[in-house]
């Protein structure tokens, strides 16, 4: 099927839809694709249908193959549950969905060559993703994932990110959980700022993000107390200070890592160090020490080697956090 | 076939074989692995709706089979139910010694059976029971797990009831993983428990400032060297106020904490120490304590878990 035989298909005929396709009132702009020479309806949750071909939908998913390749029943198909309740309409077999209309049709614009619609926000993407995952729709899967990169979508307020955490936890969407995961460390994790998300939070998930937290604490804490180290790179420069009376890194530097250290052992729920905070931070706390005590060494220090210091104290800071594993942390969807 | 029946059970052997095998017997109640208990079926008629229905069912059709015992011949009737459940309950039905499980989680099955069942009566008297256990079945150290359970069967009483202890615990994320109790509890579940927290909090904040202005409860020691424009010692307003922040500080401990920070003397504050406050009386303490102790009291029953909130039925 080419494209603009597929964009001919694309029929949106307003008397069409309205006999066919009872659009809710709470998707009033999505206007279903009708395809030519459908042979099976999709039916949304919100009662929209969408005439398709069992073909495309089979060619995309081996869910949908195997479903389509079992003997066809009088007045229904189904392979579990999910479609036992199927009907006809219009002579055709229907297909109820528990996704929405504007989820099922930006599934459909990916499973034919015409324009896709990839929602912009981050939310309805992510339930694209549950969507082609639930189906086993590995393609489209990439495909969605892959432009969620490109154009770099990303939950951004706390609530969001909890959101998106307790979303794709409840979906089996590993990637996504992780990555909302980790962006959960820059927030408090605390009844308040995971306010009403909470709820979404279905089995262990909100047991295993405490968890992932607190490991990812102790990765800080291990490289912060390693960067503590005046005989080991990258710290080793900074043992010298004429001002630093015992032997150890510079005693501003000492202390700026011993305070991060402190807070982290403090508790696992405030937000964690931001590696990317650290150069700046340790900038401010150079300049103080320099202002008070006029350190030509530890000025010396930083003109030659400052900006690879902190390059390194920001990768090593960074490492300790990807290296928390997330196969061990995370016990997947299960049900109390 | 059916299993001979062995329970540990507090009641009398002959009130075993009264539930097991009753002389009067003319059903026969299979439970799920297959223990047989042989009852007079106007006992379950009259206290179960649901129950007297199936009977009904298995008695109606003439010409259907209907499944008997093959030794007694009387009619059976299986059920989902457990063997120690149904003997449990079946000792709230039929008159002997009641049997209730020793173990919460027991107890709360017991519970919702007869909730299933709607055992009206038969509920109140399996709770009658249950509150005169000692120790408690709900306790400030199962409180989490019984709030969990009690909402997975959907018994509000006793989810209110554990939630109510749930106070005496610190609500915060660190707290709870540290102590476990995020094994116990979904999100959402543990969301509406902060939500129930939340609205205690609420109104314990309302009524405490009604204590403090109106009411001469909190009015202990006009002495003290700092009072506040209610005449309430400054400690004592702070120290209150802590509680409406977090209920769990509401305990006697905390209380002489805050007295003693206060009224004794620190190497920092020597000068600043209440020797007033330091004499106060231990009736003086008492009918304070007493008066604060009814505010907290009247501000959580107050509150009640959401009714609209959802429950996990197993």
């Amino acid at each position: 099927m080419t494209h603009s035989q597929a964009e001919a298909d694309l029929l949106i005929e307003g008397e069409m839809q309205s006999r066919q396709s009872r659009s809710s009132d709470l998707t009033p702009n999505i206007l279903p694709p009708q395809m030519q020479n459908a042979d099976v309806v999709l039916v949304s949750s919100d009662d929209v249908h969408f005439r398709v071909h069992k073909s495309i939908l089979s060619m995309s998913s081996p869910l949908f193959q195997d479903m389509f390749s079992l003997p066809q029943s009088t007045d229904s198909e189904s392979i579990d549950n999910e479609f036992a309740d199927s009907e006809f309409v219009d002579g055709l077999p229907a297909v109820p969905f528990s996704e929405n209309a504007e989820v099922l049709h930006n599934l459909v614009t990916l499973l034919y060559p015409i324009p896709s619609v990839i929602p912009g926000d981050y939310d309805k993407a992510l339930a694209l993703v549950a969507a082609s995952h639930k189906y086993d729709m590995t393609t489209v899967q990439s495909s969605v994932r892959a432009e969620m990169k490109s154009r770099d979508l990303r939950p951004l307020t706390s609530a969001a990110i909890f959101r998106a955490y307790g979303f794709a936890s409840a979906k089996g969407l590993t990637q996504e959980m992780e990555s909302a995961a980790r962006l959960t460390l820059d927030f408090p994790m605390t009844f308040e700022s995971m306010g009403d998300e909470l709820a979404t939070f279905g089995g262990w998930a909100l047991r295993d993000l405490a968890r992932y937290r607190k490991r990812c604490r102790d990765g800080l804490v291990s490289c912060l107390e390693s960067l503590l180290n005046h005989r080991l790179p990258p710290s080793d420069i900074w043992a010298g200070c004429h001002n630093t009376t015992f032997a150890t890194i510079a005693w501003w530097l000492h202390t700026l890592l011993s305070d991060h250290i402190r807070k982290l052992r403090g508790t696992f729920t405030h937000s964690l160090l931001k590696p990317s905070s650290m150069r700046a931070e340790y900038l401010a706390a150079l300049q103080s020490h320099v202002n008070q005590v006029g350190c030509t060494f530890c000025s010396k220090v930083h003109i030659m080697h400052g900006e690879a210091f902190c390059e390194e104290v920001e990768k090593n800071l960074l490492k300790a956090l990807d290296g928390v594993s997330t196969a061990t942390s995370f016990s997947g969807p299960e049900e109390i | 076939m059916s299993r001979s029946t062995t329970f540990s059970s507090e009641e009398s052997p002959s009130d075993e074989s009264h539930v097991l095998n009753h002389s009067h017997a003319d059903i026969v109640l299979r439970s799920r692995d297959l223990h047989e208990f042989k009852v007079p079926k106007v006992y379950i008629i009259d206290s179960s709706p649901v129950l007297a229905e199936l009977i009904r069912s298995h008695s109606q059709p003439p010409n259907t089979a209907i499944p008997t015992n093959s030794v007694t011949l009387l009619p059976v009737v299986s059920l989902t139910d457990s063997g120690a459940i149904l003997i449990s309950l079946l000792s709230f039905i039929i008159p002997v010694s009641p049997n209730l499980p020793s173990t919460a989680e027991e107890c709360l099955e017991l519970l919702w059976t007869a909730q299933k069942y709607e055992m009206d009566i038969v509920l109140t008297r399996i709770r009658d029971h249950v509150a005169r256990e000692n120790p408690p079945m709900i306790r400030e150290e199962n409180a989490f797990y019984v709030y969990s359970l009690a909402q997975q069967y959907g018994l509000r009483r006793e989810a209110n009831q554990a939630a109510r202890l749930t106070l005496k615990v610190r609500m915060s994320i660190g707290d709870l993983e540290a102590a476990g109790k995020l094994d116990i509890l979904s999100g959402a579940l543990l969301h509406e428990l902060w939500r129930y927290h939340q609205r205690v909090r609420e109104y314990l904040a309302g009524d405490f400032t009604a204590f403090m202005t109106l009411g001469a409860g909190a009015r202990i020691n006009f002495r003290c060297i700092k009072l506040s424009s209610s005449d309430v010692p400054t400690w004592l307003n702070d120290y209150i106020n802590s509680i409406a922040v977090n209920p769990s500080l509401f305990n006697l401990s905390e209380f002489h904490m805050a007295l003693t920070r206060h009224a004794v003397p620190t190497a920092c504050h020597l000068s600043r120490t209440c020797q007033s406050c330091a004499v106060m009386s231990c009736n003086t303490i008492d009918t304070f304590w007493k008066a604060l102790s009814d505010v907290v009291q009247h501000s959580i029953e107050n509150v009640s878990l959401n009714s609209g909130c959802p429950c996990y039925l197993i």
